[in-house]
């Protein structure tokens, strides 16, 4: 989409029809923004950075609003309209609340909120519980910035430094600076 | 190599915190571990070219492919990671500006931007604001710059040369760029790359990104990423904070070329260190982010002034005001525990009367069903202390296990008497209800109730059974 916007501005730019380019700019840019604002609307879950909300599901608040199936689906259209409208923002931070997600809905299966269908994979049964839960969330996000950064071994880092408790956050601190 | 003894250091750090602490649980870091290998395994198949399955470098490192640009040489020298805490420093010091605006934004918006309708206003004004920016700044800027020829890009690595083709021309004819349009007029990435490999290079009137427009690129763009919060759409806080650290460190390195001739700082480093400082500065991450930033860098050199920016990063940061993830936190209301309680002292203030009702409602071991359910329908509380014949606590009910504990119907329910001849009892039954018989108490024989295992009661999870829709007829309320 970003490169669509951009070769068909830089189009007109060539023609120097400048006042075309701009207004061609201004509608690109707000009809990607109107539909990441709608998608919003409709989920408000899936506004923001999700990294807070991570990090405060992996330390034992329970926020299953926030980490579900309609929230993954939004989350990732959304992002991906709202980049592309040329807001000064990033796509790395909602990949991790979607991979989080993932990982949810996989260990979760039925949620309250799937439009009524039912999700509910019995053969899952095992992972039917908040531990279960939070440890896939866990990996859902290993696996988000894995793909995002290409950088798998931060990946399973990030878990500790950004969504584990600072406590233990403090003594890896500790450690990192002895290792320097 | 020079980078085997900060490696190494770094693998005892991580050693230690995988065998020494008991937080870290190996099994979960295993299966994390597995998760991100296939992960990264599926995006090196979706990234191959065709040709047999081999990845393109550069889509393996998401901000470019960094090389030694003189072999068995560093980019940088060892005295200029004193430079890098000081860049280090100034990071955590511009992270923590950027966090008190987003705080102050995010707070202003919450109080003001109530109604839906305002919302998408806002949303609109401030795309509309970004947009003009992004396009009115390159159009200002007048001057065209060449691009580096081929003789000049002899010995430039692939990288190098790629990111030449990343130079946005905008209004200037061919074979010239807009330095403003090639940082704003382009997607954020690709401005990311520009900024980390366009060369610096001396002896020559090209001096690839100016001062000028990195000043006026980082301001605008650092402010309006700082402007983002309580915007309602899904966004991220990792590339605005590259990208204007990227802006910020080719500055250093620019500066530091044009103030003492003769020295050679490479831009491209800086550029990265000074996205590391304003990252480590806005959300205070170190060790995950130092091993991101390795990884998207693709050079093990980097890995000792990663480390030191880092570090100073958020050690001025802190000393300043809380990360973002921790702002954020708060604003939102979420319960988070934090580790340093900073008025810890307070909690001897609160009494537990504050947190539990008076007088608690507690069970016995064995208790009659209805007055359970009685107490679950008329309290609200989460848990029941369960007291023994003394009156000494034995442990606490959850309110779910209760609710599912009467709704799967597991309690003894009295039997009749000719049930009572029928059933088969035990000889220590036997004896115990002889010996009640002879004391001359009734003993109302009861039918043992179903034992119930852990994940029977966890199986409706999420969504356990409210007291509100479980019926019980007289007849079991009576059980106990």
């Amino acid at each position: 989409m970003l490169g669509w916007k951009f070769t068909s501005v830089t189009e007109i730019i060539d023609r120097k029809d400048w006042a075309g380019a701009f207004f061609s700019y201004q509608f690109f840019s707000m009809f990607f923004v109107s539909i990441s604002g709608v998608l919003c609307y409709l989920e408000p879950s899936a506004a923001g950075g999700g990294i807070s909300e991570i990090k405060a599901f992996l330390n034992g608040v329970n926020l299953t609003s926030f980490i579900n199936f309609p929230v993954l689906v939004t989350k990732l259209v959304g992002m991906c309209f709202a980049v592309a409208a040329g807001l000064p923002i990033g796509k790395k931070g909602p990949i991790i609340h979607v991979g989080a997600c993932v990982g949810a809905v996989v260990s979760k299966g039925n949620t309250l909120n799937t439009h009524g269908y039912d999700t509910s994979w019995y053969q899952f049964q095992d992972f039917r519980n908040d531990r279960s839960n939070r440890d896939f969330v866990t990996y859902g996000c290993a696996a988000g910035v894995a793909a995002v950064f290409r950088s798998p071994i931060g990946g399973v880092l990030v878990r500790y430094c950004c969504c584990c408790c600072n406590c233990y956050c403090c003594c890896y601190y500790c450690t990192h600076v002895h290792g320097m | 190599m020079a980078c085997n003894l900060p490696l190494s250091l770094a693998c005892v750090a991580q050693f230690a915190l995988e065998e020494g602490s008991s937080f870290w649980s190996g099994t979960i870091t295993f299966r994390a571990f597995v998760c991100a290998m296939v992960a990264f395994l599926t995006v090196s198949l979706m990234c191959s070219d065709g040709s047999m399955g081999t990845s393109n470098v550069n889509s393996l490192f998401v901000f470019g492919h960094f090389v030694d640009l003189v072999d068995n040489r560093t980019n940088f020298r060892t005295y200029e990671i004193f430079i890098f805490i000081l860049l280090g420093i100034s990071g955590g010091v511009i992270g923590t500006v950027f966090n008190l605006i987003n705080k102050h934004v995010s707070m202003y918006h919450a109080k003001h931007t109530t109604t839906t309708s305002k919302r998408f206003i806002h949303l609109f004004t401030f795309t509309f604001v970004m947009a003009c920016i992004s396009f009115l700044l390159p159009l200002c800027w007048q001057k065209c710059t060449r691009k580096p020829t081929d003789e000049e890009m002899a010995d430039w690595t692939a990288e190098e040369v790629d990111s030449i083709d990343g130079l946005v021309r905008f209004q200037c004819s061919e074979g010239y760029y807009n330095e403003m349009a090639s940082l704003y007029f382009c997607p954020f990435d690709a401005s990311i790359r520009n900024l980390f490999h366009f060369r610096e290079y001396k002896g020559s009137t090209n001096p690839s990104f100016s001062a000028g427009p990195l000043i006026l690129f980082f301001l605008t763009y650092f402010l309006m990423a700082a402007c983002t919060a309580g915007l309602k759409v899904p966004m991220g806080l990792f590339v605005p904070s590259l990208l204007a650290g990227a802006a910020y460190g080719r500055l250093w390195g620019h500066v530091l070329n044009s103030a003492f001739p003769g020295y050679v700082a490479d831009s491209g480093t800086y550029s990265l260190l000074g996205a590391a400082a304003i990252n480590g500065g806005v959300t205070r991450m170190t060790i995950s982010m130092t091993i991101i930033m390795l990884e998207t860098a693709g050079n093990m050199t980097y890995l000792l002034p990663l480390m030191v920016t880092f570090g100073a990063a958020r050690y001025s940061g802190n000393a300043l005001s809380d990360g973002i993830y921790d702002i954020t936190l708060y604003l939102k209301d979420l319960p988070f525990l934090q580790s340093s309680l900073h008025s810890l002292g307070l909690l001897n203030f609160n009494s537990v009367t504050e947190i539990m009702a008076i007088p608690p409602v507690t069970f016995n071991e064995v208790t009659k069903v209805r007055v359970v359910y009685e107490a679950l329908k008329t309290t609200t509380h989460n848990g029941f202390p369960i007291l023994d014949n003394n009156g000494r606590l034995r442990g606490l009910m959850l309110r779910k296990t209760l609710c599912t504990l009467l709704d799967l119907k597991v309690f003894s329910v009295p039997l009749n008497p000719s049930q009572q001849k029928q059933r088969v009892m035990s000889p220590e039954m036997q004896a115990e209800a002889d010996r009640m018989a002879k004391e001359g108490k009734v003993a109302v024989q009861l039918a043992s109730a179903g034992t119930v295992f852990y994940d029977r009661l966890e199986k409706s999870y999420p969504n356990f059974p409210v007291v509100d829709k479980i019926d019980l007829n007289e007849d079991q309320q009576v059980s106990e």
